[in-house]
Parts: structure tokens; sequence; C-alpha cells
């Protein structure tokens, strides 16, 4: 990959994650590629007012699949410059 | 079952962003009312939903409102639109869904909060602020794309 590719799969992206029952708006930020989902998601569950407890956690869902925490922003969109995420409330009693 | 105009007129409200959804998951959701001859029930809605992993199981769901938003749907799985509720190989193996007991355990139904009346109260009560109708339908379909082990044998 040339110094320019690399370049620009590190650039900024906008980053936007919904969570549907939340009566505020999407978090919306913009972001180094090389930004964690793990930062992204504790962005995005400060901005919703929400935390985890015993019964369950918040996860971040990146085109319907769980983005692993230690994934950047790179690692999940490639050079997307836009990434959307769904937050998700991953409940585990049954 | 006949369901208040308020009811109605927020799920109205509420649909459109589930339409879009299940679309971009090569899913669909229709209301029984405006099926076929028109003469069904308002209250209940049929999604098609399908599992990222595998995209050629069809599953539909029977979303059934009561009152909205402030209570969860009944959600059970058919064998088609408008098909039998009562067989189990209607049903995908997900953690906390049951197909022998046709309900699905978890904090996001009806049959859920009734077998544990315990999940009515704190962070596990039923959420009716935002859109819950795009909530528990993104839950679904998470699960699916998640979760799936298999169709129900």
């Amino acid at each position: 990959m040339t110094q320019l590719e690399t370049s620009s799969k590190k650039d900024t992206k906008t980053v936007k994650v919904t969570f549907a029952v939340s009566p505020r708006g999407p978090y919306t930020a913009t972001e180094p590629g090389g930004t964690t989902i793990a930062t992204v998601l504790a962005a995005a569950k400060k901005h919703f007012r929400v935390v985890d407890d015993p019964q369950f956690v918040y996860v971040l869902a990146f085109d319907g699949q769980d983005a692993a925490g230690d994934a950047t922003l790179d690692d999940v969109a490639g050079d997307a410059r836009h990434v959307k995420f769904t937050l998700v409330k991953k409940i585990t009693q049954g | 079952m006949s369901l208040d105009l308020e009811s109605q007129l927020n799920l109205v409200r509420d649909e459109a962003d589930v339409v879009s959804f299940l679309t971009s998951h090569a899913g669909g959701i229709d209301r029984d009312d405006r099926l076929g001859d028109g003469k069904g029930d308002a209250a209940v809605y049929w999604a098609t939903v399908r599992p990222r992993t595998h995209p050629d199981e069809t599953y539909f769901a029977r979303f059934e409102w009561f009152t909205y938003p402030y209570e969860p749907p009944s959600i059970k799985f058919a064998t088609s639109v408008r098909g039998s509720l009562t067989a189990p190989t209607a049903w995908p193996v997900v953690v906390g869904y049951r197909p022998q007991s046709l309900d699905i355990c978890r904090p996001m139904c009806r049959e859920g909060f009734a077998t544990h009346p315990e999940w009515n109260q704190g962070s596990t009560a039923w959420p009716s602020t935002g859109n819950p109708f795009l909530w528990v339908v993104e839950l679904v379909q998470y699960h699916l794309d998640n979760e799936y082990e298999s169709r129900f044998a």
C-alpha cells in the first residue's frame, strides 16, 4: 500500500450511532479512522445516557454484526467515509 | 383485536422506519388489515426476516400490539404470513427463543414479561420512548444476525 493510500485510509470518518428508543437524536461525531469501537461505544453510551448493568450490556452493531471493541473504524468500515452503527441492548436472560 | 386510535396513529407514525430497516435487511413488513381483502387486524404486523448467515431461511414474525407504545407486543413465529402460529419448526433456534413453548423468554415481548413480571421494573422494563416498534424489530433481526443457530427441527 502506498503512503497516499495509507494516509487516505486513516482519514477521519463521520460516525453516526442510532438507538431507537432514545428520546435523544443520534450520536454523531468525526473521528480518525484509527479510533477504536470501544471509544465510539463509550461516547455513544454517554450521549444516550445508558450504562451496562448485571443483566445486559450495550454493544455496537455495524451492518447487523457485533463490532468488536478492539477493532478500529478502519477495520470495520474500510475506506468508507461515513459509518453508521446501531446501539444494541444485549439482554441475556432467557 | 380492536386497537385504540392513539395506538393506531402512533404505529403509523413509527412503522415507516421499521419498513426501511427491514427492507435494508432483505426483509419486509405488512400490516394485517392491508393484506388481501383488507379485512384483517390493524393491531397485527407480519415481518419477514432472514438471518445474515442463512439468507435462504425465511422466518415470519407476527407482532400483535395491545397499546402502543406503552406495552410490549406479543411476538410469535408463523409458518407464513397469516400462517399457523403453533408450529415449532417456524421458529429459529436463538437463546431465549422457546419454539416448544411458542414464545420468546426475553424482556422484549408480552410473553417474556408475563413469564418474568420482575422485568417490568428497572432497566429491563419495556421502553416507551423513541420508536419502540423499530427497537424490538431491530432486536429480533440482531438476534438472527448474531445468535442464530438453525431452524428448530
